[in-house]
């Protein structure tokens, strides 16, 4: 049988907000969908001929489907799916049904700038490529073609040298002969459980109850599909009628009700409202496949591994996910420049090495301090806005120099100093006419 | 075979403890020695010294030796504080390192907390940690509930020392691989003593001379 897509281009920015949304719902019409984001859903719709009663018939109820739900979608059916979607771009409001086998005259009378949309149909052109494309049918134009049909008609053994692969690429579809695949389409997969007060409350300790009983909800709706969850949202409705929407994003995916109802305490308790509360909504989305673990009676890793998860979300709700990480060092030659933060994962097992002992300081001064060098016969004395340093033993220059590649050049002779309270301090002298003169940079603690 | 005889025959020996396991290492042979063996676990400690005195680089030991044996180590300071490449030159294996790292008092005190209660890491460092005495009793419950070790790093001077922390000594260097370590405070009777503690000692660890050329990073 013939692959036959149906493409619908969704009218008004309300469905187009909602566009994966739909594409779930269409997911009951065929199990081949896709989505070119902002507004086109392709659906493959042969294999479901014998369900609905043939191509004229799914269109049918695809439309009442979606009059239903107040949208008036443009459609299109063809052969494969760039002919299909353009054509559903270009609809003037009835649906547009391509007989097998014409693509290529469909496609004929459309104007030249539907390559835009055949150059990919499967999401908007980023800006290099979207200026590659209309300067090809600007050249286009300037040869006096007018229609793809004008373009499609060009021999294709010319069109290489003159517009390279994505001329050849375009040309291939414009005659309606590059049969794409549908890219399947994941569903948007949320767990929503919500419940109302009555009366409304304005205590905490009522909100926490309810949450804990949704909690259990979730918990066994996740179980039932294996899944964990990366994202809680909690929407709360007050008498005045405002919501307030609260994202958490969890650092580690989460399924059980005990970690995810901690969670949910800790931002609770950050929270306050202007009126009593009338709902509480729990959503929890971006799923992750979790089987979870099999406890072993004598490790103890995977019970860890579970609590670990419950305390870092737990952190990240009370003081926000920037604040809770781990660290790794960066080749880099400006000290400060020298590490990056990186997720936390405990489980890892990392080679323990560490490399040969460096001179680094434990603690760093950032942004360095500038120090005043006094003048004395006898002493070497560093001031700095602070504290005064008095200066018994320097080791070094240890020369850190480089990075002119990216603007950020820098060329600094380091010193060990230790200073007659036996305090040791990492300072370096500055080599760079524009920011010459001591800094104080670090203390070996 | 009589029960009542068999009942009499047997012997019950009583547990014989541990010492060791109710003590976590400090990394350093001589420091370990004075303290009987290590830190103790549940206890909260305090650590004193000016910037520069060394404090830090004796709290980093005890996480060098522990995030060696593969278990994790948090630290919770307000913002960025420590060094990672000052960290890698103690040995400490950054990978097993939580760093916890909120912008108010409040919220560090409370993942001090929560991090030492979770009994998931046998040590915590805080910094910038300014503790009433009703909150240094929660904090050193929440150590006794986890088993942790919670050394709170804080400036020198003669501030008051709350009652539950366990134990406190003033850090001072007296070169730059040894330390002079004065106990004001500890419950092992070495209250007023003081001692000289090696930095790297049985270990290739000495300061080494820097290179005039290009410096590399440990990877």
């Amino acid at each position: 049988m013939k692959t036959r897509i149906l493409a619908l281009r969704l009218p008004t920015p309300a469905a187009r907000d909602s566009l994966r949304e739909f594409a779930t719902l269409l997911l009951s019409f065929s199990s081949h969908v896709g989505v070119r984001p902002p507004d086109t859903i392709y659906i493959e719709i042969s294999q479901s001929f014998r369900l609905f009663g043939g191509e004229g018939k799914i269109v049918e109820r695809l439309r009442q489907f979606l009059a239903a739900r107040g949208i008036v979608a443009d459609i299109a059916v063809a052969d494969d799916l760039a002919t299909a979607g353009v054509l559903a771009h270009l609809a003037d409001g009835s649906p547009r049904i391509v007989p097998s086998g014409e693509n290529e005259v469909a496609l004929r009378p459309l104007p030249l700038h539907a390559l835009t949309f055949l150059a990919d149909p499967f999401s908007p052109l980023p800006p290099p490529e979207s200026h590659a494309v209309s300067q090809l049918i600007q050249t286009l134009h300037r040869l006096g073609l007018k229609t793809v049909g004008d373009f499609a008609k060009l021999p294709a053994s010319t069109l290489s040298p003159r517009f390279g692969i994505r001329g050849v690429l375009l040309h291939r579809r414009a005659r309606g002969d590059s049969f794409l695949p549908i890219h399947p389409f994941e569903p948007v997969e949320t767990y929503r459980e919500s419940f109302s007060f009555e009366p409304p409350i304005g205590q905490l300790e009522p909100v926490l109850f309810a949450a804990k009983t949704l909690f259990a909800r979730l918990e066994n709706r996740l179980q039932k599909k294996w899944n964990a969850v990366s994202e809680m949202t909690l929407f709360f409705e007050t008498e005045e009628g405002k919501e307030t929407e609260v994202k958490i994003p969890l650092l580690r995916p989460l399924r059980k009700e005990k970690p995810l109802f901690s969670v949910f305490r800790e931002k609770s308790a950050t929270l306050s409202f202007s009126a009593p509360l009338l709902s509480l909504v729990i959503e929890l989305s971006l799923p992750v496949r979790d089987r979870g673990g099999q406890f072993h009676l004598f490790d103890s890793r995977v019970q860890q591994g579970e609590q670990l998860d419950e305390l870092l979300n737990r952190l990240v709700a009370g003081i926000g996910p920037t604040f809770i990480s781990a660290a790794a060092l960066r080749e880099r030659y400006r000290p400060e420049a020298a590490w990056e933060k990186i997720p936390f994962e405990p489980f890892a097992s990392p080679p323990l090495s560490v490399g040969p002992p460096i001179d680094r300081p434990t603690i760093l001064v950032s942004p360095p301090e500038p120090l005043t060098k006094i003048p004395h016969a006898k002493k070497t004395i560093f001031r700095s806005p602070r504290a005064e340093y008095d200066v018994v033993s320097l080791k070094g220059p240890e020369r850190l120099a480089g990075e002119w590649w990216d603007g950020r050049s820098h060329a600094r002779d380091y010193f060990r100093a230790e200073t007659r309270q036996g305090e040791q301090l990492w300072i370096f002298k500055s080599l760079k006419a524009r920011t010459p003169g001591y800094f104080l940079h670090g203390y070996f603690d | 075979m009589n029960p009542l005889v068999y009942r009499t025959n047997v012997r019950y020996t009583p547990l014989v403890e541990n010492a060791t396991s109710s003590l976590l290492p400090t990394g350093l042979p001589t420091l370990d020695r004075c303290l009987g063996g290590g830190w103790r676990k549940g206890g909260l400690m305090q650590l004193r010294g000016t910037n520069g005195s060394g404090k830090t680089t004796l709290a980093l030991r005890t996480a060098a030796e522990t995030t060696q044996q593969r278990e994790r180590v948090a630290l919770v300071s307000r913002g960025r504080y420590f060094y990672p490449p000052g960290l890698t030159a103690q040995r400490v294996v950054l990978s097993y390192l939580l760093w916890v790292t909120p912008q108010d008092s409040a919220r560090l005190f409370w993942a001090a907390v929560e991090v030492s209660r979770s009994g998931l890491f046998p040590l915590v460092i805080a910094h910038h940690l300014h503790v009433t005495e009703k909150e240094a009793r929660r904090l050193q419950l929440a150590a006794e509930t986890g088993g942790s070790v919670v050394i709170v790093l804080a400036p020198a001077g003669n501030h008051a020392l709350p009652w539950p922390f366990y134990f406190c000594g003033v850090v001072e260097r007296q070169v730059h691989d040894r330390l002079r370590l004065q106990v004001i405070r500890s419950r092992t009777m070495l209250t007023q003593q003081t001692f000289e503690v090696p930095l790297y000692e049985n270990e290739n660890l000495s300061s080494p001379t820097p290179d005039t050329g290009r410096a590399r990073f440990a990877s």
